[in-house]
C-alpha cells in the first residue's frame, strides 16, 4: 500500500469570535496503491482540495491518520517530512500556487532538480529543463519568463512538468488540466499516464470533468459535503452508481455537451 | 444572429497587434486581429492554449504589462480605446466593459475579504450606499449558489474553494451590468451543475442588460449554448469566424476541424505536435506544420482570411 488515509477530519474556524468551525473533511477513509489512479470527484466546495493538502501535510488534520509507505505522517517533524516530500508531490488547482512569482520558469524547473540532486552538472541541468519543457509542449522561449508572462494553460503545464521531473511515488493532481484546450489536454494526460506507468506512480486525480476522470482513473471516490459517499471501480461508479449523490452527479455528464455532439461526422 | 449585425458594432477591432518584448525576442501574442462585436451579441473566442485569447481581452481594457506594445484600433461605442486617457479608461473599466478574468490568483486580493472586493466594484461606479451594495452582493452570491452567501462575504480568498473563488470572479464581472463583458474561461473548476448555472446566469444577465459578450472558452458546449458567432484563434491570428452553428457543424479551417475532432465525443483524436513559438513563427500558414491537408503553397505563402459563405471567414488555401 502506498498511501492510506484513515478517519481523516479537518475543521476550519472562520472569524475571530465565532470559533465554531466548518467540517470541510469529515471522517474520510481511502487508500491509493502503487501505480494506481484514484479519481476524486464531487461538487465544488465538498472538500477535495482540503483532502489533497492534508495528505501531503501542507495543513494539519484535526484528527485522523495519513500513512505513506507505512509511516505515519501526522505528528512527524518538519525535518523528516521534508525528506519524504520528494516522493509526494502536488499539482495545485491554481498554477500560480505551484510557481514562485519572482522566479523565472528556468529557475522554477531547475530548483527541484538541484534540491534533490537529480542532475550532476550545469549542462545536465539545462538539458533536463529543456527536455521537460519540450515534453509539455513549451519551448526555450519560455525559459526566461516569469509565471505572469505565461498564459493560463502554459503556467499549468510548467507546474505539471515540475512535478513530473521528480518522478515521485505519489502525485496529487488537483484539476491539472482545467485551463487546457481539449487537444493539449489529451496530450498532457497521456504524458502523465506514460510516466505513471514507467515509474509506477500512485495518482490522486481531482477533477470536475467526469469524462476525463473516466478516461484516466482505475477507481473513483465520490465526495459530498466533506464525506466520502461512494468508492469503486471506474465501471461501478459510472455504470452502476449506488449512492443517490453519485447517481445525480454522473447523470449530469450528459446534460450540456449533447447539443454539439449530435453532429459527429461534421468535418470531412 | 444576422439581425444584430444590421446596426453598427459596439466593439470594432482593426489590425490589432499586441507584442511583448522579452529580452531580445518579440512575442507576437496578438498579430493583426480584426473583429466586430455587435450590440447584444455573444462572440466566443476559442483556440489552443497560449494562442493569444487572454491578451486580446486584456488589450481591450488596456490592462497590459509594461513590456507590451500595442497598435491598430479598438473602437468601443465610438471611443478609440488606444487613444483614451487613463481617466477615460478608468470610467470604462468595470462599468461599461466588465471582465471576468482567467486568473483567480492575480485578480483577487488575498488580503481583502471577498465581499468587500465585489462591493468595491459596485460602489466605484454606481452611486449605491454601503447597505444597498451589500444587498446586491448577497443577491449575486445567492444566484451563484454560494452556500451561506452573507457569511461568505467575510471570507478571504484562500478560505474559499477553487470553484467558490471562480464564482466570486463571475459576480465581479457582472456586478455593474456593463455593456460589454469580457469573460475568460468562466466555467473552469466548476462542477457540471454549477457550470450550467453560471452559463445560464451569464446568458440571462446579458439578455437583461442587453449587453454583448466576448466569451473565451475551451469548452465547446459552453460556446454552443451562449454564442451567436465563434472566432477561432491560432498562434496570434483569427483563422476562422462564423455563426456558432456553422463553425460547429461545418468547420472550414483544418485547425478548427482537428480541434473538434479532439473532443471526447467526436473521436478524441488530439492534434499532433504543439502550436509554434510566437517568437519564431513558421513561414506561410502558421498551422501548416501540423496540418493534415497541407500542400506546397501552404509553407510558402501566408493565407489571408477570406469569405467562404454567409458571414463565414476562413484563413486557408483550402487545398
Ligand atoms: N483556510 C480555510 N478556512 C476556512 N474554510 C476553508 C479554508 N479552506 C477551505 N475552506 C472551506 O472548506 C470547504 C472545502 O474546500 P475545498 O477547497 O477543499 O473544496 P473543493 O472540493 O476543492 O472545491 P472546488 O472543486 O471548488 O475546488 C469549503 O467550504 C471552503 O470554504
Ligand atoms: N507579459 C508577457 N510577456 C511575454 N509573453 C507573454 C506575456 N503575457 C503573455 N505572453 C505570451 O503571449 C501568448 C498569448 O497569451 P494568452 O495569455 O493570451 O494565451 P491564451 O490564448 O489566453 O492561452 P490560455 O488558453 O492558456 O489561457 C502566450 O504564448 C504567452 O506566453
Ligand atoms: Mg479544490
Ligand atoms: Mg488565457
Amino acid at each position: 500500500m502506498l498511501i492510506e488515509v484513515k478517519n481523516l477530519v479537518k475543521e476550519y474556524s472562520v472569524g475571530i469570535f465565532n470559533k465554531s468551525g466548518v467540517r470541510a473533511v469529515d471522517d474520510v477513509n481511502f487508500c491509493v496503491q502503487q501505480g494506481e489512479t484514484l479519481g476524486l470527484v464531487g461538487e465544488s466546495g465538498c472538500g477535495k482540495s482540503t483532502v489533497a493538502r492534508l495528505m501531503l501535510m501542507l495543513i494539519k488534520p484535526t484528527s485522523g491518520s495519513v500513512r505513506f509507505e507505512g509511516q505515519e505522517l501526522t505528528g512527524m517533524s518538519q525535518a523528516k517530512l521534508a525528506k519524504i516530500r520528494r516522493e509526494m508531490q502536488i499539482v495545485f488547482q491554481q498554477p500560480q500556487q505551484s510557481l514562485h512569482p519572482r522566479m523565472k520558469i528556468s529557475e522554477s524547473l531547475a530548483e527541484p532538480l538541484k534540491l534533490y540532486r537529480l542532475v550532476k552538472s550545469k549542462t545536465e541541468e539545462k538539458n533536463r529543463v529543456k527536455q521537460l519543457l519540450d515534453e509539455v509542449g513549451l519551448s526555450e522561449e519560455h525559459l526566461e519568463r516569469y509565471p505572469h508572462e505565461l498564459s493560463g494553460g502554459q503556467a499549468q503545464r510548467v507546474a505539471i512538468a515540475r512535478v513530473l521531473a521528480l518522478k515521485p511515488k505519489f502525485i496529487v493532481a488537483d484539476e491539472p488540466t482545467s485551463m487546457l484546450d481539449v487537444s493539449v489536454q489529451a496530450q498532457i494526460l497521456s504524458l502523465i499516464k506514460k510516466l505513471q506507468q514507467e515509474h509506477t506512480i500512485g495518482l490522486l486525480f481531482i477533477s470536475h470533468d467526469l469524462e476525463v476522470v473516466q478516461a484516466v482513473s482505475d477507481r473513483v471516490a465520490v465526495m459530498h459535503q466533506g464525506k466520502l459517499v461512494e468508492m469503486g471501480s471506474r465501471q461501478q461508479i459510472f455504470r452502476q452508481p449506488q449512492h443517490s449523490y453519485t447517481k445525480y452527479l454522473t447523470s449530469t455528464i450528459l446534460e450540456m455537451p449533447t447539443s454539439i455532439m449530435r453532429n459527429d461526422v461534421a468535418c470531412q | 444572429m444576422v439581425t444584430k449585425q444590421t446596426t453598427s458594432p459596439l466593439l470594432a477591432i482593426r489590425g490589432l497587434i499586441t507584442h511583448f518584448q522579452v529580452k531580445e525576442t518579440i512575442v507576437k501574442a496578438v498579430d493583426d486581429v480584426s473583429l466586430d462585436i455587435y450590440p447584444q451579441e455573444v462572440l466566443a473566442l476559442v483556440g489552443e492554449t497560449g494562442c493569444g485569447k487572454s491578451v486580446l481581452a486584456l488589450s481591450i481594457l488596456r490592462l497590459l504589462p509594461k513590456n507590451s506594445q500595442i497598435e491598430g484600433s479598438i473602437r468601443f461605442n465610438g471611443v478609440e480605446i488606444l487613444e483614451a486617457s487613463e481617466e477615460e479608461l478608468r470610467k470604462l473599466r468595470g462599468k461599461e466593459i466588465g471582465m471576468i478574468p482567467q486568473s483567480q490568483a492575480t485578480s483577487l486580493n488575498p488580503l481583502l475579504k471577498v465581499g468587500w472586493q465585489v462591493r468595491e466594484v459596485l460602489q466605484l461606479h454606481k452611486t449605491l450606499g454601503k447597505f444597498e451594495a451589500r444587498e446586491k452582493v448577497v443577491k449575486l452570491f445567492t444566484r451563484l449558489q454560494l452556500p451561506d452567501p452573507a457569511k461568505k462575504m467575510n471570507y478571504y480568498p484562500h478560505q474559499l474553494s477553487g470553484g467558490m473563488r471562480q464564482r466570486v470572479l463571475v459576480s465581479m464581472g457582472v456586478a455593474c451590468q456593463p455593456k460589454l463583458i469580457l469573460v475568460d474561461e468562466p466555467t473552469k473548476g466548476l462542477d457540471a451543475v454549477l457550470r450550467k448555472e453560471v452559463v445560464t446566469m451569464l446568458g440571462e444577465e446579458a439578455a437583461e442588460n442587453r449587453s454583448s459578450m466576448l466569451l473565451i472558452t475551451h469548452d465547446f458546449s459552453v460556446a454552443a449554448v451562449l454564442a451567436d458567432r465563434i472566432a477561432v484563434m491560432y498562434a496570434g491570428e483569427i483563422v476562422e469566424m462564423g455563426s456558432a452553428a456553422e463553425i460547429l457543424e461545418k468547420p472550414g479551417h483544418p485547425y478548427t476541424q482537428s480541434l473538434l475532432d479532439s473532443l471526447p465525443g467526436r473521436g478524441f483524436k488530439p492534434i499532433r505536435g504543439f502550436s509554434p513559438s510566437l517568437s519564431s513563427l513558421p513561414a506561410g500558414c502558421r498551422f501548416q506544420p501540423r496540418c493534415r491537408d497541407a500542400c506546397p503553397d501552404c509553407s510558402a505563402l501566408h493565407p489571408k482570411i477570406a469569405l467562404t459563405g454567409a458571414n463565414h471567414y476562413v484563413r486557408c488555401f483550402l487545398c
